[in-house]
């Protein structure tokens, strides 16, 4: 080939990010969401819009939760509640449907009330997983693809900078009064410079929440001599995860209360955020409390098992030195503190790399556009087709998928999985969309995500009172905060789409393209 | 800490703001924007680099002043990410704005 160092990382910087582009730009979005997923869980379950719970002390288990998971969940192997918390006041049940699901029911946690079954997966149940599994469960083809378009990342980014020829003089530079390819270049460009640090830590840290899964001889290697029992072996040594079969007799639970206050003496105060029972009913039932990880960037994996009958403590766990290092780098990940203001900037910076790669991808199809069409190449149409499906198309399938969720009647059986039907139809509408417009399907998908964003938070304050007015007015941030970026979003979304297209002469767009380095 | 946390935070994005526009004024393309005159002498352009780098410096402390050492260092990278983002969109819409700021430093 006979290529400098430059142009070859010009070519593996412009290959990788055409091939991976479109599937990065679904994870980082995905991602984005999930910041804040408890509060857009309460916009799309009203029921669980929830006062916060008192600082101090917790519920009762025994008296208010304990009747409804024993009537809900009788006979089910295991089932889990999740405390109030200030970012999710309701109490939250979770056990096994029998059938390979999970059914998620909240309580109220002050007064034990069963709340109506919210008949929606939410933003926990449905844009985290898509952000590191994609919902492609078969062979766990999701969590290597994440993992693929992760290592890409890294790559694009190393080579992106090496690849930038004035990182510091054009550190500041963003010209969008210039043709679309030099405009769109210098946002790309700005985005990933400016946020770097940002983008470096969090593909890192994502790839490093998975090193059972990405790099298991680490463990296979270490836990060799275990034989069968390495895999289980490894997860009690690294996370705690203590278990024990049923013994087939019954028996009944002993005080969960006091379980929650043995709990708290042994962490000096720390407070339990979870307990799940194991083998409910039967004598070597066992329960396992959680600390919270509220607190500390680190999420320390401090956990108690209690005897299910008797309650006197069975196992302790305290993450290890190695583990609390991966502990921190996964709660650089994961945010499950509660910090407001850097979730919001969380937030942001990751929708600068929903941008970043947005951008790179339309700068490599506007450098090419008039090319290919000279000689008759098919690549832009179809990096196209992909390009404004995947990002566009997701945003807008996004909002789709909570517009769904404010008109379909509660009491629909099957409400929550034909929500994410409808998301997944109106993406795939958006991609034949987009391979049947061209390049004019950017603007209508743009005015598509104005009115859907727009229509969204209308249905939210018609189906439930809670209007932007009264929820800014009330302080109700969580509500307020969703509508916020719904209504910015139509703002956005309406501006872009009224923005007159500048394409530049096809010399221009050559001539920049060959500035850069032809991929 | 607590009482002064809101403060805080300003302070830190005044400082990491003033410092990459002075960064950004040091600059021959930036500076020719917001004055309208020819850069000058390479000892401003390396006093402004100076002062720029020691807000940079500041804005950092506060953040860590205000959340201690793990939530602060991570509260600044992304502060001053944003404010980077900040000056480089005044620059593009309303570079005039930083004229103050380069007036202290003709």
């Amino acid at each position: 080939m006979g290529m400098t160092f430059r142009q070859s990382m010009t070519a593996l910087h412009t290959w990788a990010g055409v091939v991976l582009g479109a599937l990065l730009f679904v994870i980082f979005w995905m991602g984005s969401l999930s910041v804040f997923d408890r509060e857009i869980d309460r916009w799309m379950m009203p029921m669980t819009r929830l006062a916060a719970p008192a600082p101090a002390g917790l519920p009762s288990l025994d008296a208010n939760l304990r009747p409804v998971a024993e009537r809900l969940a009788a006979g089910a192997p295991q089932w889990t509640i999740r405390l109030p918390s200030a970012r999710a006041p309701a109490m939250e049940l979770r056990y096994p449907d029998g059938a390979g699901g999970t059914v998620r029911r909240h309580v109220e946690a002050a007064s034990g009330r069963l709340l109506a079954d919210a008949g929606s997966a939410g933003a926990s149940g449905f844009f985290f997983p898509f952000h590191f599994r994609l919902h492609l469960k078969w062979l766990d083809i999701g969590y290597w693809l994440v993992g693929l378009a992760g290592m890409a990342m890294l790559v694009l980014l190393v080579s992106g900078v090496i690849i930038h020829r004035r990182v510091f003089s054009d550190f500041f530079t963003f010209r969008p009064e210039r043709a679309l390819p030099r405009a769109t270049l210098d946002l790309h460009n700005l985005s990933g410079v400016l946020a770097l640090p940002f983008h470096a830590v969090v593909t890192l840290s994502g790839l490093v929440i998975f090193f059972a899964v990405y790099f298991p001889a680490a463990w296979q290697s270490a836990y060799a001599e275990v034989g069968a029992g390495a895999r289980e072996t490894f997860n009690r040594e690294a996370f705690g995860s203590w278990r024990r079969p049923p013994a087939g007799v019954a028996a009944p639970l002993a005080s969960l209360d006091a379980m929650l206050a043995a709990a708290e003496a042994e962490w000096q105060g720390g407070r339990p955020y979870f307990v799940r029972v194991w083998h409910p009913g039967d004598a070597a039932a066992y329960v396992e409390v959680r600390r919270s990880i509220a607190d500390d960037i680190t999420m320390n994996l401090d956990t108690v098992y209690f005897d299910g009958t008797t309650g006197a403590v069975l196992h302790r766990h305290e993450a290890q030195p190695v583990m609390r290092v991966q502990r921190f780098i996964a709660g650089l990940h994961f945010i499950q503190f509660e910090h407001g203001i850097l979730r919001g900037l969380y937030f942001l910076a990751g929708l600068s790399g929903c941008l970043m790669i947005a951008t790179g991808l339309l700068f490599w199809l506007e450098a090419r556009r008039a090319r290919h069409a000279r000689h008759g190449l098919g690549g832009v149409r179809l990096v196209e087709g992909l390009t404004v499906g995947s990002s566009v198309g997701l945003i807008a399938a996004t909002l789709a998928f909570l517009v769904a969720n404010r008109l379909l009647p509660l009491a629909l059986p099957g409400r929550a999985l034909l929500e994410m039907q409808i998301f997944f139809v109106a993406w795939a509408l958006a991609f034949g969309h987009a391979g049947w417009r061209a390049d004019r399907a950017w603007r209508e998908q743009a005015w598509a995500i104005a009115v859907l964003a727009a229509l969204a938070a209308l249905l939210n304050g018609v189906t439930t009172g809670d209007h932007l007015p009264a929820t800014l007015a009330a302080g109700r941030w969580e509500v307020a905060g969703v509508d916020g970026v719904l209504v910015l979003t139509t703002f956005l979304a309406g501006c872009a789409a009224r923005r007159p297209g500048r394409r530049t002469a096809p010399a221009e767009a050559g001539a920049l393209a060959a500035e850069v380095g032809r991929g | 800490m607590a009482e002064f946390a809101g403060f805080l935070l300003v302070a830190a994005c005044a400082a990491g703001y003033l410092g990459f526009a002075l960064l950004a004024l040091s600059l021959p393309r930036h500076w020719r924007d917001v004055t309208g005159a020819v850069p000058a002498s390479p000892r401003r352009c390396a006093l402004q680099r100076v002062v720029g780098y020691a807000a940079l410096v500041l804005a950092f402390a506060l953040a860590v002043m205000r959340d201690g050492a793990a939530f602060g260092s991570v509260l600044a990278i992304l502060l001053l990410t944003a404010v980077a983002t900040a000056v480089a969109l005044t620059l593009s819409w309303r570079p005039k704005l930083l004229a103050a700021v380069a007036r202290a430093f003709r």
